[in-house]
């Protein structure tokens, strides 16, 4: 039988230099609330777990002058109810309410989370729309990547092997910046069958909106922005014919892919419906 | 003076101290020295040819014990109703995770390896999956030669595919047809679902020296699992203990083996013992689980609204073996005519082999199915009618003196009085109609199941009463209920009573914990043995007392004549006068078969079931509101009534209908095991969507009290008909919400939101 | 296999303990310590049966590897009741016949017991959500919801946090 070892990092260099060392061969351990079970079905069997839940450096809710900086290892239920979270990125709180279990939420962590990659997780179409940005350090260094750009397939992501996600930075919301994430699930705390993060920024004079990004999770391998809808609504006064007409737009930008939770079919007419409902509910100013 | 009484009082849980501080002991918590692990290997083809099994690569795995494949197994075929499975499968695969090998190892993980490690040559057959295809000509046949199957049951009709049909007819349906003003014709068809008890089945056997094999299993059904293992191991049932777990939950699933006989194999060829504990993946891909079921409903009414005749033909996919489907069938025909009078009809039920797991008995099986179809049937014929659901259905409804499906005469008739109630406690008539809100009704008549139950009461040297029984209380509350009983005969508070499960040496033969019978026979049974012991008691006391013993009454724990109430003995000088002096331990004992009741055996074919003990009432409105968008179903109210007979524990019987409710709500809305080309694409809980706590509606219970001259006070069984309501209930209420009437089920927001769209199209 | 040291404290005991890098907390609390009274039911998180507060946090013991819980202060089941009382939440299943078949139960009572502790004085809703992890098959809630608004205030400071 295949013998699995396990080091209990204490620092970020320890565990990039055990990246550096390992590679592929090793599995980073955060939360463990999606690899453990992978670990027990014996769908993922790495050679070395390299535990990081004891790294202090990853664990913080920061704010600065214009940004968030959340470390990797802040749990969702961290997320759910730290007061920094609740007054600038309310968002944040609202998503977490409506994922997994609290027992999950107890331990599982926004790096692990992302990392994770599934395509119908809710935390990555929220932070797509916040605009936020990941650190990824390795031994030899350290680089900065949008999370639009992080995600490359159904669970894969853009990380190296010999790197490690240390910190989440997140623009703070403008004054008349507005975000949300809504979400479609059959029971309601379940696996998404559509997800969709929003921002939109109004212009204090003339109401137009000046940015716009409409992320949309659970649709594909991976989460998208529904650009060609985002570009009827951008410069534009949002109203009930410029909401209709984005959710058309999106409906036919996108291809969703049938899974356990709903036929690509049944994703399409949600796309349209959800694309408007945040659209109303985002640019009504209520911040869900 | 006023007798104790006990019956109808919310009396706490004999077993709850013991389940809320986590010693209680359920299969998957046994464990003993030296024992061996063990895992099937599962064919991952659901049908085919099994050319060459080689197990060399894995028996050199260290730890690996040792590796029985069909050759190695007892060559029986074992079965309830048609004994159609081998113990593993030998020529060919019938489903996806049909076991062919089992493994014994050290560990659990080494003999997952080891199972992983068999080298298996198939050659895959032509399948199929749908049970109109498995009937149609050229169809790929499951079992060949299964004309030489031995039946369990008698009367079984079988041919092709077909391993039981239950025919029944009534009136002239011709005759029917021709008095009819208009007809209806439907097409309904319904999910496999998940019991989704959270115990894995787990099971641990050993062999003793003497070759007498120890059992510990979590099952509904001791007797019933003592007796299969009899019939694949070979030996005698005195040598076989069937021990009892603490079951945390059953619903029907736990009633069979599972892999009872993998383990005593294993423990007998290792004399190690041996446990095996089921993943949820394998749960949900070997054990049972509720029929699909295909139902095509023809009906014929007056315009006045008066049902004249049906044709109902029913399909339930029972998968690679019969298991209980031949039963269930028998049930689903049984069921399909709801508390209906219907002068002319014709049902035909089959249960049909398909390359599936094995289908059998979960809650309410053939019921569940049958209730879905015939409600939201009726539903139907009502609007088109323009007439009230509930006006329709009183118009038509049973009532004592008529005759049930099967010709059986109908007595203490529930439903009258619970669709009063229930109209009443959801104010139908009043109810009010908004936009995308809807209210749809539906009623349950279901049967019970009687068959035999037997108790030992045995009065203790101190004067202390112990039950001890063979009906396992998988959670239901049957031991709490039966303690009730024992008290109020013996006048004696409940909680000095101590109840006993035995095993299947130590507990007098019960046929098992299924079909709402337990509450119902094992009742009849503890109340005949209090007699029993009371007429040992009277007769002691009489001698001593010099009173004759028909004067004796027992009161508060005392014996006294009834004339000279001075005259007394207390139950603890009585007891020990009788143990050290005069008569012995006093035991009252006794054995109930429930009656058989007669039925139209003319008009009957192929039925195991044909008639019943008691039959079973209840009625449900619920309200809901839809999203058009998303086509989802929210359901706001559930207002449900249920005819008790006689409640004996209210605290049980609400939560038997709370519980039931909620498996009847996920069956409606969210649960379905998915198969695609045979194989379950969400064999876990998180795809496979039961309800959580939030997903809970508003529910409001009333229950009413017909009392059944059968039952124990008039009680009868509240198990299985919460769950047949939901169903119709929440699809006339989306119907009376948005207008689309949904024949299929779960109900899920995209099948929803689909029928809104074809209607939307149709309409234009 | 490699075997790894770990030190964790259950039910106020302090234990050390060799364990291998695949085993959960599960495994330890069951098969190293028998403490049987945590549940298995899915081995992947879904159920809420193995549900033990880890330094008072409900968590899932299945989808935490033991050496996670190095160091860490652990409350199963039955380290609940104190010199033979049961815990009022103990006390309120037991007497609202929020039990049926038993299995889902000390997760339940456990995961609830993590809620009173955050929030005194629970609503309907706030219970049916925190509950929302744990399956229960046989009492369809509402008498598990009916015992936890029961345990308002909380009572018996003595219980207190572990």
């Amino acid at each position: 039988m295949k013998d699995m070892r396990y080091i209990r990092a204490a620092s970020v260099t320890e565990v990039t230099d055990c990246l550096k060392k390992y590679g592929d061969k090793a599995k980073i351990l955060a939360g463990g609330q999606s690899l453990v079970p992978l670990l027990r079905q014996r769908l993922a069997r790495p050679g070395l777990l390299i535990d990081i839940s004891r790294v202090a450096d990853l664990k913080f809710i920061r704010k600065t002058k214009n940004t968030l900086k959340i470390g990797a290892l802040t749990t969702h239920r961290q997320l759910e109810t730290d007061p920094l979270i609740r007054e600038h990125l309310p968002i944040l709180a609202d998503m977490e309410k409506q994922l997994a279990s609290v027992q999950i939420r107890n331990l599982g962590t926004l790096g692990g989370n992302l990392c994770h990659a599934d395509p119908a997780g809710d935390v990555a179409p929220a932070l797509m729309a916040l605009g936020a940005k990941l650190k990824l350090i390795s031994a030899t260094g350290a680089r900065t990547m949008s999370v639009e750009n992080f995600f490359k397939d159904f669970f894969e992501t853009a990380i190296r092997p010999d790197e490690v996600l240390a910190e989440i930075d997140i623009p703070l919301l403008p004054d008349l910046g507005h975000a949300i994430y809504i979400k479609h699930s059959s029971r309601g705390v379940d696996t998404a069958i559509i997800g969709v993060g929003t921002f939109i920024l109004k212009d204090h004079d003339t109401d137009t909106c000046k940015e716009i990004r409409l992320c949309v999770g659970a649709v594909g391998p991976v989460p998208i922005r529904a650009k060609n809808a985002e570009a009827v609504i951008r410069g534009k006064v949002v109203t009930g014919k410029t909401i209709a007409e984005a959710g058309k737009k999106a409906r036919e930008e996108i291809s969703p892919v049938s899974d356990l939770q709903g036929s690509a079919e049944y994703k399409k007419e949600l796309i349209e419906v959800f694309i408007q409902r945040a659209l109303k509910a985002a640019s009504s100013g209520r911040r869900k | 003076m006023a007798k104790n009484e006990i019956i109808g009082r919310p009396f706490a849980r004999v077993d709850g101290r013991r389940k809320a501080c986590g010693d209680a002991v359920y299969g998957p918590d046994i464990k003993m020295p030296g024992m061996l692990h063990a895992k099937f290997l599962a064919s991952p083809y659901p049908h085919a040819r099994i050319v060459h099994v080689d197990t060399e690569k894995a028996e050199k795995l260290s730890g690996v014990k040792t590796i029985l494949t069909a050759k190695d197994v007892p060559q029986v075929c074992w079965g309830l109703m048609v004994k159609d499975t081998p113990v593993l499968a030998g020529d060919k695969a019938r489903f996806m995770g049909e076991p062919l090998a089992v493994v014994a190892a050290t560990k659990r993980e080494i003999a997952e390896e080891a199972a992983e490690l068999i080298q298996v040559e198939y050659e895959e057959l032509k399948p199929v999956f749908d049970p109109e295809e498995a009937l149609g000509p050229g169809a790929p046949l499951i079992h060949e030669g299964a004309e030489a199957y031995a039946c369990a049951m008698p009367g079984l009709i079988r041919y092709g595919n077909v391993c039981g049909q239950t025919k029944i007819s009534g009136g002239d349906p011709e005759q029917g047809w021709r008095e009819s003003d208009l007809i209806f014709e439907d097409r309904f068809s319904t999910p496999v679902q998940h019991h989704g008890f959270i115990e894995p089945h787990a099971v641990t056997a050993r062999f003793d020296s003497n070759g007498r094999l120890e059992i510990w299993t979590s099952t509904q059904a001791i007797f019933a699992i003592r007796m299969a293992l009899g019939e694949i191991m070979g030996l005698p049932l005195n040598r076989i203990r069937v021990i009892g777990t603490e079951v945390g939950g059953g619903f029907g699933g736990k009633t069979d083996i599972t892999v009872e006989h993998f383990c005593a194999l294993l423990a007998r060829m290792t004399g190690k013992p041996v446990k095996m504990q089921l993943t949820r993946s394998e749960m949900m891909t070997y054990t049972s689980a509720r029929h699909g079921c295909v139902i095509h409903l023809k009906t014929g009414v007056k315009k006045d609204g008066k049902i004249v005749t049906r044709e109902a033909r029913l399909l339930f996919d029972t998968g690679g073996y019969a298991g209980h489907g031949p039963g269930v069938a028998a049930l689903g025909a049984n069921t399909i005519l709801g508390p209906y009078r219907t002068p002319h009809f014709k049902i035909d039920s089959l249960s049909v082999y398909t390359n599936k797991m094995n289908f059998s008995f979960m809650r309410g099986p053939g019921g569940v199915q049958a209730g879905f179809a015939c409600e939201s049937h009726m539903d139907r014929i009502a609007r088109e009618l323009n007439l009230d659901p509930l006006d329709f259905r009183i118009k038509n409804l049973i009532s004592d003196g008529d005759t049930s499906a099967t010709g059986q005469r109908m007595e203490a008739v529930g439903i009258q009085e619970a669709l009063n109630s229930v109209a009443k406690i959801s104010n139908w008539k009043q109810r009010k109609k908004s936009k995308n809100r809807g209210w749809g009704l539906c009623c349950c008549q279901y049967e019970l199941v009687g068959m035999t139950s037997s108790a030992l009461v045995k009065l203790s040297e101190d004067g202390s009463l112990h039950l001890v029984i063979g009906a396992i209380d998988h959670g239901q509350g049957s031991s709490t209920v039966l303690a009730q009983i024992l008290a109020q005969e013996m006048d004696i508070p409940a909680d000095q009573i101590a109840v006993t499960v035995g095993d299947t040496d130590t507990a007098p033969y019960d046929t098992g914990t299924f079909g709402d019978r337990v509450t119902f026979n094992m009742g009849n049974a503890v109340i005949e043995a209090a007699r029993d012991l009371k007429v040992q008691l009277f007769s002691g006391a009489a001698a001593m007392l010099e009173s004759p013993a028909e004067n004796l009454e027992l009161v508060g724990q005392m014996i006294r004549d009834r004339d000279n109430p001075e005259k007394a003995i207390s139950l603890l000088e009585l007891a020990m006068g009788s143990y050290f002096f005069q008569g012995g331990a006093p035991m009252g004992k006794s054995t109930v078969l429930a009656p058989f009741q007669a039925y139209a055996y003319e008009k009957v074919e192929g039925n195991p079931y044909p008639a019943t003990p008691a039959h079973t009432y209840a009625c449900q409105v619920v309200e809901v509101s839809v999203d058009r968008d998303t086509g989802m179903v929210r359901v706001e109210n559930i207002y449900s009534c249920h005819d008790a007979g006689r409640m004996i524990n209210p605290l049980g019987t609400e939560g038997q209908i709370q519980g039931g409710i909620m498996m009847g709500l996920g069956y409606a809305l969210w649960e379905e095991v998915v198969f695609d080309g045979g194989r379950v694409t969400n064999p876990n809980l998180i795809d496979y969507k039961m309800p959580f706590a939030i997903n809970q509606p508003k529910i409001r219970i009333a229950v009413t009290e017909t009392k059944t001259p059968n039952g124990p006070y008039g009680a009868r069984g509240v198990g299985n008909p919460p769950v047949l309501l939901p169903a119709a209930a929440i699809a006339n209420a989306i119907h009376d919400a948005v207008g689309v009437r949904i024949r299929e089920l779960p109900l899920t927001p995209e099948r929803v939101l689909f029928s809104l769209k074809r209607e939307a199209a149709n309409k234009k | 296999m490699k075997k790894y040291k770990l030190c964790l404290t259950v039910n106020g005991i302090d234990y050390m303990l060799e364990v291998n890098a695949g085993e959960t907390l599960q495994d330890v609390i069951r098969d190293h310590l028998n403490l049987t009274g945590t549940k298995t039911g899915c081995d992947s998180g879904a159920c809420g049966a193995c549900t033990v507060l880890m330094d008072g946090m409900a968590i899932k013991s299945c989808l935490v590897l033991a050496l996670q819980a190095e160091g860490r202060k652990i409350l199963t089941i039955e380290g609940l009741a104190q010199d033979g009382a049961l815990h009022p939440l103990q006390e309120a299943f037991v007497e609202n016949w929020a039990i049926q078949c038993g299995y889902c139960t000390p997760g339940m009572i456990l995961t609830s017991k993590a809620l009173l502790d955050e929030n005194p004085n629970p609503s309907g809703d706030d219970i049916r959500m925190y509950l929302s992890g744990n399956f229960c098959r046989c009492t369809g809630y509402q008498k598990i919801i009916d015992a936890v608004s029961s345990v308002r205030p909380l009572q018996g400071g003595r219980h207190g946090k572990k």
